[in-house]
């Protein structure tokens, strides 16, 4: 496997909250994309796969750990030493209407990229209608602005925004989650294909394992703040080692009426990030939970093949 | 069997600023008691127009509604108000998908179910209280004592959604109208509420209307299911059959867009095109624009809705076959 394009270690994200406490978003997380791969985040709200991505693309201050991007340590860049970096890393969002000025026209908005990085205008012109020729939609959309446009529309002009200045790292964050069904089919097509004529390298970051599934190369599974199971895409799915993503594939409703499957019951909540319990993050909802994973929290090992999972039962 | 709530050829035509929008345009469909019944499809179908039309919460200057609504033999478009007003909650209760925009932040959530109860039956405070205690135990929200004087900040997302559904039920209604009710939320805390409404169904025999764009909700929970496009009911059928064998190519593509199906990195199906704009009356089938098969005859008028069999109906001259494979 060639160098990665990005990497994390031991990467921690806190933030102060009221009542001098600290909210541990991200705790400790490590991982690395390489060239060309799909590496896919999932897991529940408030489990800090956003945050996690954020972070990689330097868009948070960093608590702990180092971020890592073509080899260059990029934990502690600040303000204008960030600008070039920018270039190239972009990030997709969920909703596009909310990531597009909605009175500024789509050619106007895509130019803007363009011109904050200084791309000249005709170069510019010139690759917006590559672009636009590559996620199917005609030349007249420049002239459109955002409310004329529909969701499916505009999600597919954000990604090209992203292609734009050829970045080397995209961070989408649930950006089919907004869709229909049928929508986020052409979605899920176009980034496939995309990601054979641009040797896209991409964190997709994602509630739905479906989605994941599909189009990732390899997944992470987030809870509370720290990755509790990554493997190849077939070997997570095939073989789910933590009784978390256990229970989390087991919740997602099946589209065959007839696999009565056995559901593994998960009893209340996500617990809050705030004032975390030494153990196991996952011990208070687990089924198989003992006295070891109260007092000490699993650390992240491989049980062969790259398979990696954090829990002391496995 | 007698159904429980029987729509006929519902239209409704709202007044916007861009036109008439033809929301639904005669819209079947049946609800027999004890069931649960799904309504999928995609953002503005007309799902949840649907629902509000059962309730008649639309404004009545701007909107136009036609056809007929029977509940139970009566006709609901007819009612007077005063009578519109006693039925809903106590007949026919809905919960929504946002449960926190729906709840009252200022005021305890034992207090919100008890007013709402005392309201309807006309109970004292104390008998109020003693329900909510009740119902809030019925919807696994424990300790019901303690949990009665919190107030919904207090409470996560899954847990508003109980209380929502504690308060709906508080009069035994024969029918429950749920607009996406586990959309909000993540599918651990999913799961959980879509069996307690399995749970409530069966023990109070309750119907339950459905509605989500989720097919995998409507596998786990619904006894049968209607599928809508752009303001019209396309098919209807029971769960597993539909699931197994849609008849409407439009039913039949918009599964196969799910993925999970194929293999990692196979290209999903895809419908070309986009659902229209409805500011036409529709006069020919929907979805023939979009639609593979479609001829002259499609394009041309409109298909009733037809039986395919077993009382598997659907809106389309030329049904698919069923196949019954797996997937």
């Amino acid at each position: 496997m060639s160098e990665p394009v990005i990497r994390v270690e031991n990467l921690v994200k806190a933030f102060p909250v009221s009542g001098k406490k600290t909210l541990h978003a991200v705790n400790g997380v490590s991982l690395s994309v390489p060239k060309g791969a799909i590496f896919g985040i999932v897991g529940e709200s408030g489990c800090g796969k956003s945050t996690l991505g954020r972070c990689m693309l330097r868009l948070e201050t960093i608590t702990g750990g180092t971020v890592t991007f073509q080899g260059r340590d990029i934990t502690n860049l600040s303000g204008r030493d960030l600008l070039p970096l920018r270039r190239n890393m972009q990030m997709i969002f969920q909703n596009p209407y909310g990531s597009f000025n909605p009175k500024q026209k789509i050619g106007s908005a895509l130019g803007e990229v363009a011109h904050v990085h200084k791309m000249p205008a005709g170069e510019a012109q010139e690759k917006i209608r590559y672009l636009l020729h590559q996620i199917n939609l005609p030349e007249d959309t420049l002239l459109r602005i955002p409310s004329e446009m529909s969701g499916g529309q505009l999600q597919r002009l954000a990604i090209a925004r992203a292609l734009l200045l050829d970045p080397a790292f995209i961070v989408a964050d649930e950006p089919v989650s907004a869709l229909d069904v049928s929508v986020q089919a052409q979605i899920l097509n176009l980034m496939l294909d995309l990601r054979e004529t641009f040797s896209l390298t991409m964190l997709f970051i994602s509630h739905e394992m479906t989605v994941v599934r599909h189009l990732c190369d390899r997944v992470a599974v987030m809870y509370l703040g720290n990755v509790v199971e990554t493997a190849e895409t077939e070997e997570l799915f095939g073989n789910l080692l933590h009784p978390y993503t256990q229970s989390l594939m087991s919740a997602i409703p099946s589209l065959d009426p007839d696999r009565k499957k056995q559901r593994i019951h998960l009893q209340g909540d996500i617990p809050s990030a705030i004032d975390l319990p030494p153990g196991c993050p996952f011990a208070d909802r687990c089924a198989r939970c003992q006295d070891l994973c109260r007092q000490s929290k699993p650390d992240l090992r491989d049980v062969g093949g790259g398979h990696m999972v954090a829990c002391h039962l496995v | 069997m007698d159904n429980l709530l029987e729509i006929k050829d519902l239209t409704v035509e709202l007044m916007s600023t861009r036109g008439i929008v033809y929301a639904l345009s005669g819209i079947d469909l049946a609800i027999r008691p004890g069931e649960i019944h799904g309504v999928v499809g995609e953002s503005g179908c007309g799902k949840s127009m649907t629902a509000k039309s059962i309730l008649r919460l639309h404004n009545p200057q701007r909107s136009r509604i036609g056809g007929s609504i029977l509940f139970e033999g009566r006709e609901l478009l007819s009612l007077p108000n005063r009578e519109m007003e006693k039925l809903r909650g106590t007949e026919i209760a809905m919960i929504f998908q946002d449960p926190m925009t729906s709840l009252n932040p200022l005021m305890t959530i034992g207090d919100q179910i008890a007013d709402m109860y005392c309201y309807h039956t006309g109970a004292n405070k104390d008998e109020g209280r003693a329900r909510a205690m009740e119902l809030l135990s019925l919807v696994g929200i424990e300790p019901a004592e303690k949990r009665c004087g919190q107030y919904p900040f207090e409470l996560s997302g899954g847990m508003q959604q109980r209380v929502m559904i504690a308060m709906a039920i508080a009069c035994s209604p024969k029918l429950l109208i749920a607009d996406e009710p586990t959309t909000a939320l993540d599918v651990t805390i999913q799961a959980q509420i879509l069996e307690l409404l399995q749970k409530l169904s069966a023990d109070l025999g309750m119907s339950i209307l459905l509605i989500t764009h989720n097919f995998g909700v409507v596998a786990e929970t619904c006894d049968r299911v209607s599928v809508m496009y752009a303001g019209k009911v396309v098919e209807t059928g029971e769960t597993r059959a539909l699931l197994r064998g849609a008849r409407h190519p439009y039913s039949r593509a918009l599964i196969a867009s799910i993925p999970g199906g194929g293999a990692k990195g196979s290209r999903l199906e895809t419908i070309p095109g986009a659902p229209p704009a409805l500011f036409e009356p529709p006069l020919s089938c929907m979805f023939a624009p979009r639609c593979p098969y479609a001829d002259d005859t499609c394009r041309g008028s409109y298909p009733g809705m037809r039986d395919c069999g077993n009382g598997h109906l659907a809106a389309c001259f030329k049904p698919l076959e069923s196949e019954v494979g797996p997937r």
